[in-house]
C-alpha cells in the first residue's frame, strides 16, 4: 500500500472503516446510528453510511466510536449522500 | 467525557428498554459517549443491554419517560463486594474458617518413623510421646530435647533426625550395634567376687578355691571363689619354701541370702464418694469442659466418655461429660486390705528390681499407724546369685597381682 493510501486509511475519520471476520464485524468511525433492528444495522460515518444485513444481529460492544456486531452476516453495503440532499 | 472501562467492570447493570424508536436512544448514547455492551433485540419494541452503573443514571435521564427501563440484573466486582459486605455473617464465617485453617496448621497431625530395625515402632512412638512429640501436639517443640530422650532410652540408636513437612513430622532413626558387655575370656585367670552384700547360702566351685564359708556375711567386692591356686613342690629333696601359686579361671555358683528393708505408705482412712443422684451433662471440646466450668455442686464426680477424637484434617476431641454431685465419707482401712495392696506392691518391686532367678524366701510385714498414714515396714529375704567374674592381672615385672573388674 502506498503511503498516501495508508495515511488516508488512518486519518479518514469520516469514512467507513470495516473489519469483517467470520460472524463478527467491527465498524469504526460510527458517528450516528440510523437504523437498528434484529436484521439490519445502518450507521452514519460522517460522509457515508454503512449497512450490515444479517440475522440475529447483536451489538456486543459500543464504545469509542466503534461498534462490534455479531450474528449471521449476509450483506455489507455502503451508501453515499446526494449533493443536492446535502444542501 | 472519556470512555471509562474500569467503571464497567466495577459495577454494571443489565437492563431491558421498551419503547418506540429504540435506535434513537442508542444514537444518543453514541453522542454522549455512553459505553454499551450486549445490545440484543428481543422484539422491535424491546431490547436488552448492559451499561455501567455510572452511565445508567445518564441513560435514564436521556430516556426520560419515552422509554421504560427495567433493571434485570447487576454485576461487577464492586457490586459483588458490596453484596458481600451486606452479608456480615458470611464474612465472619470465612474469617473463622481461615483462622481455623491456620490454627490447625500449628499442630502435628501425623508422625512417620523410618529407619528402625530392631526396635518396635509402638515403642518408639511411646518414647516420642513421652518426650512431647505426639499426634496433636504443637509444632514449636524442642527437637533437641526429643533427640536426647531417644539417645538416652535406646543405646542402639546412633542417630535421630526429626523434620517437619507441613503437619507431618518425619522421624528417621539409624540403629547401630548394641554395646555388648565383655566377659572375662574363658582362659584368662579371674576370681569370682560378690556383686552385693549378703549371707552366703551355697557355693559350688567348678574351678578355683572356695574363699568363704556358708553362712558368712560378705560385702560387695569380696572374693568368693579365688582363681589364685597355691602350688607346693612335693618332689623329694626340694625345699618347702619353693611354694608358688598358679592362676586359673575361677568358675562356680554362689547363692546368698540378701535381707532388704522396704517401706510402703498407705492412707489410714479410705474416702468414699456416694452419688446423690443430681447430675448435669455437657460436652468438652479439646479439653475445654463447659459443664465442669459451670458446675454448681460443691463436691462432685466428673465422668467423661469420648465421642470424637480426630487429628485429621485438624485436631478435634469431643467428650460427653457428666458432673454428678457426691457426698464424702471415710472409713478406716483394714489390715487384710492393706496386706493385699502391699503384697501386690512387693511383687511389682520384685519384678522391677530383682534379678529373674531371685527367690523370695521370707517376708514380714509390720504396720505402724500414725494420724492419717499407715507405714508398712517390709523385711524381705531373697535368695540371689551374687558371683561375678573379676580378672586377675599379674604384673610380670613386680610379680604383683592387680585386679581389674570387667563387669
Amino acid at each position: 500500500m502506498a503511503i498516501k493510501d495508508e495515511l488516508l486509511f488512518d486519518f479518514a475519520i469520516n469514512m467507513p472503516r470495516v473489519l469483517v471476520s467470520g460472524n463478527t464485524v467491527i465498524l469504526d468511525n460510527v458517528k450516528k446510528l440510523v437504523l437498528l433492528s434484529r436484521d439490519q444495522i445502518i450507521v452514519h460515518n460522517g460522509q457515508r453510511f454503512t449497512s450490515v444485513v444479517g440475522k440475529d444481529l447483536t451489538i456486543k460492544e459500543l464504545k469509542d466510536e466503534r461498534m462490534l456486531i455479531t450474528g449471521d452476516l449476509e450483506q455489507l453495503q455502503f451508501y453515499g449522500t446526494l449533493q443536492k440532499n446535502k444542501d | 467525557m472519556t470512555w471509562n472501562n474500569s467503571s464497567f467492570t466495577e459495577h454494571y447493570k443489565k437492563i431491558k428498554i421498551e419503547g418506540f424508536q429504540l435506535d434513537k436512544l442508542i444514537d444518543k448514547c453514541i453522542k454522549n459517549r455512553i459505553q454499551l455492551r450486549g445490545v440484543t433485540f428481543v422484539s422491535d419494541l424491546e431490547l436488552t443491554l448492559s451499561v455501567s452503573s455510572r452511565d445508567f443514571k445518564r441513560l435514564k435521564k436521556m430516556a426520560k419517560s419515552t422509554y421504560k427501563i427495567t433493571v434485570i440484573s447487576d454485576g461487577g466486582y464492586g457490586y459483588a463486594l458490596q453484596g458481600l459486605w451486606k452479608r456480615k455473617v458470611t464474612i465472619v464465617g470465612v474469617l473463622l474458617f481461615l483462622a481455623f485453617f491456620y490454627y490447625q496448621s500449628l499442630f502435628i497431625v501425623e508422625i512417620q518413623i523410618d529407619g528402625y530395625e530392631k526396635i518396635d515402632e509402638p515403642q518408639l512412638r511411646q518414647t516420642l510421646a513421652e518426650a512431647g512429640l505426639y499426634e496433636g501436639c504443637k509444632k514449636d517443640i524442642d527437637v533437641n530435647k526429643i533427640k536426647i530422650k531417644m539417645y538416652e532410652k535406646y543405646d542402639e540408636i546412633s542417630w535421630v533426625g526429626i523434620d517437619f513437612t507441613g503437619n507431618l513430622a518425619r522421624v528417621t532413626v539409624a540403629e547401630g550395634a548394641k554395646p555388648v558387655k565383655t566377659k572375662v575370656e574363658d582362659k584368662k585367670p579371674c576370681n569370682i567376687v560378690a556383686d552385693k552384700d549378703g549371707y552366703i547360702s551355697k557355693i559350688i566351685p567348678i574351678e578355683g578355691v572356695r574363699a568363704v564359708k556358708d553362712g558368712a556375711f560378705v560385702k560387695k567386692g569380696d572374693i568368693l571363689i579365688t582363681g589364685t591356686v597355691p602350688l607346693r613342690n612335693v618332689a623329694y629333696g626340694t625345699d618347702s619354701e619353693n611354694e608358688t601359686e598358679t592362676y586359673v579361671h575361677a568358675e562356680g555358683t554362689v547363692e546368698a541370702k540378701i535381707p532388704q528393708r522396704l517401706n510402703f505408705y498407705a492412707e489410714r482412712y479410705k474416702r468414699m464418694k456416694t452419688g446423690t443422684g443430681k447430675k448435669i451433662w455437657g460436652l468438652s471440646f479439646n479439653g475445654h469442659n463447659l459443664a465442669k466450668a459451670i458446675n454448681p455442686y460443691e463436691v462432685c464426680r466428673v465422668k467423661t466418655k469420648n465421642l470424637i477424637n480426630l487429628v485429621k484434617p485438624f485436631r478435634i476431641k469431643i467428650d460427653a461429660v457428666t458432673v454428678e454431685q457426691v457426698t464424702l465419707s471415710q472409713k478406716e482401712v483394714k489390715d487384710e486390705e492393706l496386706k493385699k495392696t502391699v503384697n501386690a506392691a512387693i511383687r511389682q518391686y520384685a519384678k522391677e528390681n530383682l534379678p529373674q532367678k531371685a527367690q523370695i524366701l521370707n517376708k514380714s510385714l509390720n504396720f505402724s499407724r500414725e494420724k492419717n498414714i499407715i507405714t508398712i515396714g517390709v523385711t524381705l529375704e531373697t535368695l540371689q546369685q551374687i558371683g561375678t567374674e573379676e580378672e586377675i592381672v599379674v604384673d610380670k615385672q613386680d610379680g604383683k597381682v592387680k585386679k581389674d573388674n570387667d563387669q
